[in-house]
């Protein structure tokens, strides 16, 4: 059976794959952005607190996934919740790195008149900081997002399925086809939502900072 | 009226930034506040909307303590421009100017309205400029919208850090010259910070000179230039700066006192004499020489007498009376042009009694030049 | 500059010269042994190795491979000389084939296939059979009273499943086994291998599939179900040696042959349990297996 009738003859399953693997990943990715981009706000106002918080995004990054669901296996279970909670983990640091640089890298003279003007600390925040920074967070949620997709592939190592399955049922049986069946969709769908989301990062840049 | 009473700021205890530190900046008033990085110079001025809070010391704005106010609401009534604009690079010129009247939720008419209105009066004609975004202005058209955006909601009172520091030097000229125009219409009481003497000299109705957080003249230009309070008042005026502004010096600054009067009824070998004795070949003709308030009657020079000595004449026949007198106040620019178009070559100062205070001969310009020129080698 | 240069140079010529050397000596005495990267594999390796730098003069070299397809590239690309298969993964994996059952049959099949395709021979298999088996904790099994894999087909639609990615795959795993013993499950969860034991004893998962030859089964008292239908195909595992080794080394290949038939099931559970439940290192495993059976001195 070469490549192509193998795809179609799985059509089915790469499908359904897929969608689990969008759906695990998207939510791992939004609880990212839910907990990463207030943090990396926070963080931008203490330089302390910020080299803390990032290294510990940082040292997530490095944790072996085996290893991390291993570990939670006896908390979060198998299937779904354990592989978006490792996958929300290696999700922070690209949200927070980006929201804390795109924060502290607004104009600090902006700022300054901004308060000067008697604008509040949430409307600086609203009106002044956010918007700013906002292409640079975009950018932080396209790369976590992006690499996500890749590495949502171990999510089919604790039973969440995804892509991965493919992948990881290729490699243990040799079969490039598997492998290539789990692996292009993977790219593809990771190709093409760095796509969409530049777009987005592109249009949300205000125009007086093109 | 902004009163600064006895303020201190020191930062997590250490040495004071400011240091007890009184001052009163009248209604309407400009005042600077000049001195070197590191004076305090814009910690006093950002203590007076509260960005900074002052360790020690009180502030009060028309008599009320800004301690007692919202931070908010009082920056809300002080405008605030600073030397890098701070335009938000996002928004409009338009949009930019209208952020405060728009967080104090005036309606859209309004605001537009009080835009476009600022935007004219910087000169900025609203109809090119109101749609734009600031990085499409210039470094000077920025600072007219940093100006417009400060006057927004009308506020009695404006602080300025240093706004035209950043500007070329015939940008920032222009910026001066239409701030003052500017001025004379508002009359809000404006809190300028600068290092620049040129810029204090030529803004303030009174500027401050500051050093290590403390005040160390608080005066007039005029007195600041001529008469400052010490060395270092004195070398950060700049010993040539009054060069550097003709229209400062008067003519009581170059006239030479050294008056050599004669009685009216003296001879001319009598006259002739003095003038031997004083060196000087004009003498001028008072009613009593002795007499220590006086009033030029007239002029007489060596040659004129030479020819009359052995006549028994007076003065009083031979001065001449056709002598022009000016007033001591009389700037140094327009004393050197009425000496240019009257073809004179000395001219009496008088003071408001129309009594004589001086003489400005060409020999007396020459040496407050000679002066000036080595004061200037020396420093 | 000119001095480094020189300098250079000479680095050069010694490491060339150096290395031509070396080599030279590599191809005439060193057997180069692969292995797939787990525990039995290792060991597997271990013993080759030992087996032969104790029994003659040569000098081996073991190195550890990702995967089945890696393994079988190197042989056959003679990057290594040989390293141990099961006739299983060779005749699904490697083959592609289906509907053998027998072990004889398929042990004959690959061998006779591997000497066409590869070059590749086939040795004497070392006594075991290696097979899928489904197991689930013992306690478990006395309560529900599982003992073969058809009262696990009863009770299958209560119990979650996690089996590996490659069982699932498998004609001759999942495959095959749902449709000889209608099996369907509550839920199935594919594992990684090794996740799936972290997951049974968590019971996060109440059944997962097993070699039967895994040290696992003992350490976490699971219980190994009878396949009632003889199911699952039993795999032997032998040395496969390229064709040119096995001519140049007609010593070793006979050492090879030595541990033909020598390892029982038991015995290899017994071993793997050693290094994976009491960290005993593999070639220490390897040596004091090969040491009681009388194979090294």
């Amino acid at each position: 059976m070469n490549f192509f009738e193998f795809m179609s003859y799985r059509m089915g399953d790469i499908l359904r794959l897929a969608l689990q693997h969008m759906q695990i990943t998207g939510m791992a990715v939004l609880f990212a952005i839910i907990i990463g981009v207030p943090t990396g706000i926070a963080i931008s106002r203490n330089a302390k607190t910020a080299n803390i918080v990032i290294g510990i995004a940082n040292i997530f990054q490095t944790l072996p996934s085996l290893a991390l669901f291993g570990l939670i296996i006896p908390i979060l279970g198998i299937g779904i919740v354990p592989s978006i909670f490792v996958l929300f983990l290696y999700a922070l640091l690209p949200i927070i790195k980006n929201t804390h640089i795109g924060i502290s890298n607004v104009d600090a003279s902006v700022i300054e008149a901004g308060k000067g003007m008697g604008m509040k600390v949430s409307q600086i925040l609203r009106i002044v900081e956010l918007p700013l920074a906002l292409p640079v967070i975009m950018g932080g949620i396209r790369i976590s997002t992006v690499i996500n997709i890749g590495t949502a592939t171990i999510a089919a190592l604790i039973g969440a399925g995804g892509l991965g399955d493919f992948i990881f049922r290729g490699i243990s049986m040799a079969d490039n086809n598997l492998i290539l069946a789990g692996a292009i969709p993977t790219a593809i769908l990771a190709l093409s939502v760095d796509t969409i989301l530049g777009l987005v990062e592109k249009s949300i840049t205000p125009k007086g900072l093109k | 009226m902004i009163e600064l009473k006895n303020i201190s700021k020191s930062f997590n205890g250490q040495m004071k930034v400011v240091d007890d530190l009184s001052m009163t900046i009248e209604k309407g008033e400009f005042v600077v506040l000049i001195g070197e990085s590191g004076c305090g110079k814009t910690t006093t001025m950002k203590m007076i909307n509260r960005l900074i809070d002052p360790t020690g010391g009180k502030i009060l704005i028309d008599g009320k303590d800004i301690r007692h106010m919202d931070p908010i609401a009082l920056r809300r009534n002080i405008g605030y421009v600073i030397q890098k604009v701070g335009l938000l690079p996002h928004m409009t010129v338009g949009q930019n100017i209208e952020l405060i009247p728009m967080l104090k939720e005036w309606d859209k008419q309004k605001r537009k309205e009080r835009a476009e209105e600022l935007l004219n009066l910087v000169g900025l004609p609203p109809a090119e400029y109101y749609g734009r975004y600031p990085n499409e202005l210039s470094g000077g058209q920025q600072q007219r919208v940093g100006v417009a955006r400060a006057l927004a909601i009308n506020p009695d009172i404006i602080l300025m850090d240093e706004p035209f520091s950043a500007l070329d030097p015939i940008t920032r000229e222009q910026l001066q010259k239409e701030l003052l125009t500017l001025q004379d219409d508002l009359h809000k009481t404006i809190v300028f910070v600068t290092h620049d003497m040129d810029e204090a000299l030529k803004l303030g109705d009174k500027i401050a000179v500051m050093k290590d957080g403390k005040i160390l003249q608080y005066d007039t230009p005029e007195e600041i230039l001529k008469n400052p309070k010490d060395e270092f008042v004195e070398y950060f005026v700049g010993k040539d700066r009054l060069w550097k502004t003709p229209e400062l010096l008067y003519a009581k600054d170059i006239m030479s006192k050294k008056v050599i009067t004669v009685s009216l009824k003296r001879s001319p070998a009598h006259a002739i004499e003095k003038m031997k004795e004083k060196g000087v070949n004009t003498l001028i003709v008072v009613d009593k020489e002795a007499q220590q308030v006086q009033k030029p009657l007239g002029v007489v020079t060596r040659r004129e007498l030479s020819h009359a000595v052995t006549h028994d004449f007076t003065m009083q026949d031979l001065m001449n009376t056709k002598f022009e007198t000016i007033d001591e106040s009389m700037n140094m620019v327009d004393v050197l042009n009425f000496m240019t178009e009257k073809k004179l070559k000395n001219i009496f100062v008088i003071d408001e009694q129309k009594n004589l205070v001086g003489i400005i001969t060409q020999s007396s310009i020459l040496n407050v030049i000679t002066e000036a020129v080595t004061d200037y080698e020396e420093a | 500059m000119y001095r480094f240069i020189k300098k250079a140079v000479c680095m050069t010529l010694i490491v060339a010269l150096f290395s031509i050397f070396s080599t030279g000596c590599d191809q005439q005495e060193v057997i180069r042994i692969g292995h797939k990267n787990y525990t039995e594999q290792r060991i597997m390796g271990q013993m080759f190795a030992l087996l032969i730098e104790n029994n003659t003069n040569y000098k081996t070299d073991v190195k550890e491979f990702g995967g089945t397809l890696l393994v079988h590239e190197a042989l056959k690309s003679k990057k290594i000389d040989l390293y141990g298969e099961f006739t299983g993964t060779a005749y699904a994996a490697i083959l592609k084939q289906s509907g053998l059952t027998k072990s004889q049959e398929v042990y004959e099949y690959v061998k006779d296939e591997y000497k066409k395709q590869f070059d590749i021979l086939w040795l004497e298999p070392l006594g075991y059979n290696n097979t899928y088996t489904f197991t689930l904790k013992k306690d478990l099994a006395e309560q529900l009273n599982i003992k073969t894999t058809s009262d696990l087909a009863q009770h299958a639609p209560n119990l979650k499943f996690g089996p590996t990615h490659e069982f699932m795959e498998r004609e001759d795993g999942w495959l095959g086994a749902k449709k000889v013993y209608g099996l369907a499950f509550k839920e199935m969860k594919p594992l990684d291998p090794g996740l799936r034991y972290a997951a049974i004893k968590d019971d996060k998962v109440d059944v997962i599939d097993a070699y039967s030859t895994d040290g696992k089964l003992l350490a976490m008292d699971l219980a190994i179900l009878e396949d009632d239908k003889q199911f699952f195909p039993p795999y032997y595992v032998a040395p496969i040696v390229h064709g040119n080794v096995a001519e140049k080394y007609p010593d070793v290949v006979e050492l090879l042959n030595k541990l033909g038939s020598q390892v029982s099931e038991e015995e290899i559970r017994q071993v793997n349990y050693q290094v994976d439940e009491k960290g005993m290192p593999v070639k220490k495993a390897a040596e004091d297996f090969l040491r009681s059976k009388g194979l090294i001195k």
